[in-house]
């Protein structure tokens, strides 16, 4: 919603808003009982969310092998409050944009030099569903599937 | 009541655009989220300062931008090294590598300095190469010394030893441009065995 307000202040520049971008306002404002009631879930849950996150990172494949040390742990559990947190104020205020320029592409430069397979946002989605609502895990999932494209390099189907 | 839980911040990304840039059209002031002031340099200013100093001082001019370039790299380092401890809350030394760099790549972006891009893999040669793509402060003919100087003046200000820098090699199209960092006498040597001869990165890698 702010790049939408953004780019509709810059349309109506001296002039009035339009119908579209009226209509696309509305919109967005139609959910924001429900955006708000899910960011709300995600406040209360957010250590539940990050804990089973954790849980299942750790018994993911990838350290089957060779166990994550405390180190790894808290520095992953930073990166997914993080990234929880960012995806839920963009879940909030209806914008994707916003979490890119403020967020992601930042972390993304991260695992980037680290030349690592960031798969947290995974873990942290598959938290979300069993602990949060179908609804309000659906209205953060788009979100959490873009930090994952975007962290990853793997697109979701 | 909900929005009243206290949490904890996790501080990150701290050089995003949209964050870290604010204006007040009232004063006229540009300035950082944490007040210092900022000033948009014009193209033509960077420009008007290479021909002139051509002019003026020739030969000498090279040299002039270099150590001009110098300075300025080390006060923008120990500005952001500055703004990033009070954002974090701790020393720098205590930053992660990989959070730093990124970091370090937001801060050049943010300024307008273009996209630095750091190679690690001649480092245990005693040279780092970065490589600077749509460069603010070199434009593909000149400004070259001045960016050579800024990165020495960074990288010594952040390693505190005395290093140099100069350019291994540049492109225009994409617009790029790549420096060798090293300590100080290891690249006046570089200099003077190949790139005085028209020698670029690739070549001049290959006798480290």
């Amino acid at each position: 919603m702010l790049t939408l307000l953004e780019n509709v202040l810059d349309r109506a520049d001296g002039s009035y808003v339009n119908a579209q971008d009226l209509r696309a306002i509305e919109q967005s404002l139609s959910y924001w009982h429900d955006r708000r009631d899910a960011y709300t879930a995600i406040q209360i849950n957010e250590s539940n969310i990050i804990r089973q996150a954790i849980e299942l990172m750790q018994d993911s494949d990838r350290f089957a092998a060779k166990p994550i040390n405390q180190l790894g742990i808290d520095r992953c559990q930073r990166d997914m409050v993080l990234g929880l947190r960012s995806c839920a104020l963009a879940m909030l205020l209806d914008d994707k944009e916003v979490l890119k320029d403020r967020v992601l592409y930042w972390q993304q430069n991260i695992f980037q030099s680290m030349n690592l397979n960031y798969q947290g946002y995974k873990f942290i989605w598959q938290a979300a569903r069993s602990i949060l609502s179908e609804k309000q895990a659906e209205l953060l999932k788009p979100y959490l599937r873009q930090a994952h494209e975007l962290m990853s390099g793997e697109s979701v189907g | 009541m909900l929005t009243d839980m206290k949490r904890e911040p996790v501080p990150a990304s701290y050089f995003n655009s949209k964050s870290y840039l604010k204006s007040d059209g009232q004063t006229g002031l540009l300035f950082t989220r944490q007040g210092s002031r900022l000033i948009a340099v014009p193209e033509t200013l960077m420009e008007s300062i290479f021909q002139t100093l051509a002019e003026e001082a020739g030969e000498a001019s090279q040299l002039a931008l270099y150590t001009f370039g110098l300075s300025w790299g080390k006060s923008f380092f120990q500005r952001t090294k500055k703004e990033l401890e009070i954002y974090f809350a701790q020393p720098l030394s205590q930053m992660v590598t990989a959070d730093f760099f990124a970091t370090m790549v937001q801060a050049w972006a943010v300024h307008g300095l273009g996209r630095p891009i750091v190679d690690f893999s001649f480092c245990k040669k005693g040279i780092l190469i970065v490589t600077i793509e749509n460069s603010g402060i070199s434009n593909g003919r000149e400004g070259f010394e001045l960016e050579a100087g800024f990165l020495g003046g960074w990288f010594s200000a952040q390693t505190r030893q005395d290093l140099a820098a100069c350019l291994g090699d540049a492109g225009k199209f994409p617009r790029r441009a790549q420096y060798l960092i090293g300590g100080r006498t290891h690249i006046r040597e570089l200099e003077e065995k190949y790139i005085s001869k028209g020698k670029t990165t690739p070549t001049i890698v290959s006798f480290l």
